[in-house]
C-alpha cells in the first residue's frame, strides 16, 4: 500500500524517550534517565516513554516544545517542515534535505542521568535510545542521500564528547542555545548546500526577543507551556542564568494553551526557572501578575496545572508577605480536576557556607545565611498546600568540604515531615562553571554515602505516601502503579545489599 | 557563511597540538568586546586533528566562553588551507599558532595579527 504524505523538507525529531508523554505523567520521564533497573529495558523504556500517538504522515499528537519551537520558527519562514516522530521519519525520506534532532540528554551526561550510570555502571536508556536511533537505517539513508543532520537543545553541548559518535553519525552542525535568531538562516544555508559552519554556541546577545520566539502550531508534551526565559538568581552552576530575563506575554502564553486543548490536552505544565517571578519585580514575586497568570490559564485549563519549577525563596517570600501560595492553591491549583500541585525545586546544599559562594542570590530576598531555614520554610509551606516538590541537590560542587556535607544531611533530616521527593545530582559543570572539573566516582567519600543514603530513605518513605494518595490514581495506569511499587521494593533491597559494598570502596 | 558570521571578528586557530594558547584566545576576545564591542566570533580552524576530532582540543575553550556568540568552522589542515583562509578573511582578523608551528612560514610578512603560544 503506498502511503500518501505530505513531502517535509526539513524533519525535526528525537528519540523515544523524548518523544513521549510518559503516560501523562512528566514525572515517569525521569525514569528514562536511568538504566533499566530491576526489569527488562523493553518493559523499562514503556513504563518511562511509551510510544505517543500519531497522524498518518507520523507527526506526533504531543512533542516535546523544544522540537515545536524549532518547528513553528521554521513553519512561519516559509520551509515545509514538521516534528515527526522518530518511528516514523522513513516515510519522509524522499523529500526530506534536513534532519534536525534535539535533546535534553543525548549520552546521559546530565543529571541525573550521569548519577545513575556511575552508581550503577550501566548506561541509561535515554542514551542507548538515541544512540540506537541514530544508528537506525533510516538515518543511515538519510544521510547517504545527502541529509544535512543538525543536532541542538539543551544538551548540544554534550557532542563536544562524543566525537566518534559525531562522526559517524555525520553530524554537520551541533547548536547550543537558543535557536530562534539563528536557525532560520542555519536551515537556509543547508538547504542552498551552502558550507555549516560545526559549532555555533548563541550567547547572551543573539538570544532571541519576545517577538522573536514563536507561537507553537500544534501541541506539546503534557501541555508544557513557557511562561518566562532566564533567571535574575545567577547561580554559578546553572546556564539558564546565563540568558537575559523575558515573560512571555499573557495572550501568547494563552493562544499556546489553545493549541494544546485543540489537541485534546486537558493539562498545563507552567514552564519557568521561578513561576512565582512571573512579572515580578527582580527577584520578588508579584501577585498580582502571578496571579492574572493562573486566573488565565485555569479559564481553559479543566485538568490539572503544574509548575515545572519554582525557587524555594519565592514560595516562601510569597506566602509570608502576600499568602500568595495558599490563594493561588485554594482558588487556581487544587480544584476540582485536582488534588495535588507537581514543580521542581532546587536544594542544591544544605550549607550557607557554600550557599554564599555558589549561589548567594539563591536564597534572595533573604540572606544566604539563612538559606537552610529558607529551604524549611518553604517546604512546610508546600507540605501545608499539598504542593509536592520533587528537590534536586547537587553533590560535589566546587569548593565543597565535608563540613558542607555534613550541613546537607542535617537539612535533609528537617525536611523529613514533609511530603517530597528528594533526587541527589553529581555536580556536572555548566553554567560560568562549565570549565570546571565534573564530579567523579573516586571523588566520593563516606559523607557523600552517608547523604545520600539519608536522600534515598527520605524519598523512598514519601514516594509510597505520593503513590498511595495522590500519583497514578486513575484506574487505567493500574498496571503502571504496580510495577512502580514493586520497583520501590527493588531499590529498597537492592540499597540493603549496596551500601556496605559502596561504604568499603569509599573514603574518607 | 551566516549571518551572524558577517558582524563577527574572525580568529584563526593553527591547532597541531593541545591549545596552549587558551587565555590568549579568551583575552583576546574580552579586549575585543570592551574596545570594538564584539560580541560575536567566528574560529576558524586549521588542524591536523581532522574534522570533527579537532573539537577535542577546543572543548576546553568552547566550555570557557559564556557571554559571546561563537561559531567554529573547520577549514582544512595545510599551509595553502591557511592561506586560502587568510585571504579571504578581514585583514584585522587575529591569527592565532604555535609558536614552532610548521605553518607559521606561511604567515610572515603579512602584516597579521598573529599571537604566537
Amino acid at each position: 500500500m503506498v502511503i500518501d504524505v505530505t513531502s517535509y523538507e526539513v524533519v525535526i525529531t528525537s528519540d523515544r524517550t523524548m518523544m513521549s508523554n510518559h503516560h501523562g505523567k512528566e514525572f515517569l520521564g525521569f525514569l528514562a534517565t536511568g538504566p533499566a533497573v530491576g526489569l527488562p529495558e523493553k518493559l523499562w523504556m514503556w513504563l518511562a516513554a511509551p510510544k505517543i500517538k500519531v497522524d498518518g504522515e507520523g507527526r506526533p499528537i504531543e512533542a516535546p516544545y523544544g522540537l515545536r519551537k524549532i518547528e513553528a520558527k521554521l513553519i512561519d519562514a516559509g520551509f515545509r517542515a514538521a516534528v515527526i516522530d522518530p518511528d516514523h521519519i522513513h516515510k519522509h525520506l524522499d523529500g526530506m534535505k534536513v534532519l534536525m534532532v534535539g535533546h535534553h540528554d543525548f549520552f546521559a551526561y546530565g543529571p541525573p542521568s550521569n548519577e545513575w550510570w556511575l552508581i550503577t555502571g550501566e548506561e541509561p536508556v535515554n542514551r542507548l535510545s538515541f544512540m540506537r536511533f541514530m544508528r537506525s537505517e533510516t538515518v543511515r539513508k538519510a544521510k547517504a542521500k545527502g541529509v544535512k543532520v543538525i543536532a541542538g537543545g539543551p544538551a548540544a553541548w554534550q557532542w563536544l564528547w562524543e566525537l566518534d559518535f559525531w562522526r559517524e553519525c555525520g553530524i554537520d552542525v551541533v547548536v547550543d542555545g537558543e535557536a530562534e535568531r539563528v536557525i532560520v538562516d542555519l536551515v537556509r544555508k543547508a538547504l542552498d548546500g551552502e558550507e555549516l559552519p560545526n559549532y555555533v554556541f548563541v550567547g547572551p546577545a543573539d538570544t532571541p526577543s519576545i517577538d522573536e520566539i514563536p507561537v507553537i502550531k500544534a501541541a506539546s508534551v503534557n501541555g508544557l507551556i513557557e511562561v518566562m526565559r532566564g533567571c535574575p538568581r545567577g547561580c554559578k552552576f546553572c546556564s539558564v542564568t546565563l540568558r537575559p530575563l523575558r515573560f512571555i506575554p499573557l495572550d501568547k502564553i494563552e493562544k499556546e494553551i489553545l493549541v494544546n486543548i485543540k489537541s485534546g490536552i486537558t493539562n498545563a505544565i507552567l514552564h519557568s526557572e521561578d513561576v512565582l517571578l512571573y512579572g515580578g519585580d527582580g527577584i520578588k514575586p508579584r501577585p498580582e501578575a502571578v496571579i492574572k497568570l493562573h486566573e488565565m490559564v485555569r479559564k481553559h485549563v479543566k485538568g490539572s496545572i503544574a509548575w515545572s519549577h519554582a525557587s524555594l525563596a519565592s514560595i516562601k517570600y510569597a506566602e509570608d508577605n502576600f499568602k500568595l501560595i495558599s490563594r493561588l492553591a485554594s482558588e487556581y491549583l487544587l480544584t476540582e480536576g485536582q488534588n495535588f500541585l507537581g514543580v521542581e525545586v532546587g536544594i542544591e546544599t544544605g550549607s550557607p557556607r557554600l550557599a554564599e559562594i555558589i549561589m548567594p542570590a539563591k536564597s534572595a530576598p533573604y540572606p544566604a545565611s539563612m538559606w537552610p531555614e529558607v529551604v524549611e520554610d518553604s517546604f512546610r509551606i508546600m507540605h501545608e498546600n499539598t504542593i509536592i516538590p520533587a528537590a534536586t541537590l547537587i553533590i560535589g560542587l566546587p569548593g565543597e568540604n565535608s563540613y558542607d556535607v555534613v550541613k546537607t544531611a542535617e537539612l535533609i533530616d528537617k525536611l523529613r515531615p514533609y511530603r517530597s521527593i528528594i533526587v541527589p545530582m553529581f555536580f556536572v559543570p555548566m553554567g560560568v562553571l562549565k570549565n570546571r572539573d565534573w564530579f567523579k566516582k573516586q571523588y566520593l567519600t563516606s559523607d557523600h554515602i552517608d547523604l545520600m543514603i539519608r536522600i534515598v530513605n527520605h524519598t523512598l518513605y514519601w514516594a509510597e505516601d505520593i503513590m498511595n494518595k495522590f500519583y497514578l490514581r486513575e484506574p487505567y495506569l493500574t498496571p503502571l502503579r504496580f510495577l512502580l511499587k514493586l520497583f520501590i521494593q527493588y531499590v529498597k533491597w537492592r540499597l540493603s545489599r549496596l551500601v556496605p559494598v559502596i561504604e568499603a570502596t569509599t573514603h574518607r | 557563511m551566516l549571518d551572524i558570521e558577517l558582524k563577527s571578528h574572525h580568529m584563526v586557530i593553527v591547532l597541531d597540538s593541545d591549545l596552549d594558547g587558551l587565555e590568549m584566545v579568551l583575552r583576546n576576545m574580552a579586549e575585543l568586546s570592551i574596545k570594538n564591542g564584539f560580541r560575536r566570533f567566528v574560529i576558524h580552524v586549521i588542524s591536523t586533528y581532522g574534522n570533527p576530532y579537532y573539537l577535542e582540543k577546543l572543548r576546553y575553550l568552547l566550555q570557557s566562553i559564556t557571554s559571546y556568540t561563537v561559531v567554529v568552522r573547520y577549514e582544512g589542515s595545510s599551509s595553502s588551507d591557511l592561506l586560502k583562509l587568510i585571504n579571504k578573511l578581514p585583514s584585522d582578523s587575529s591569527i592565532f599558532i604555535r609558536r614552532d608551528s610548521p605553518l607559521i612560514d606561511a604567515l610572515k610578512e603579512r602584516g597579521l595579527n598573529i599571537y604566537l603560544w
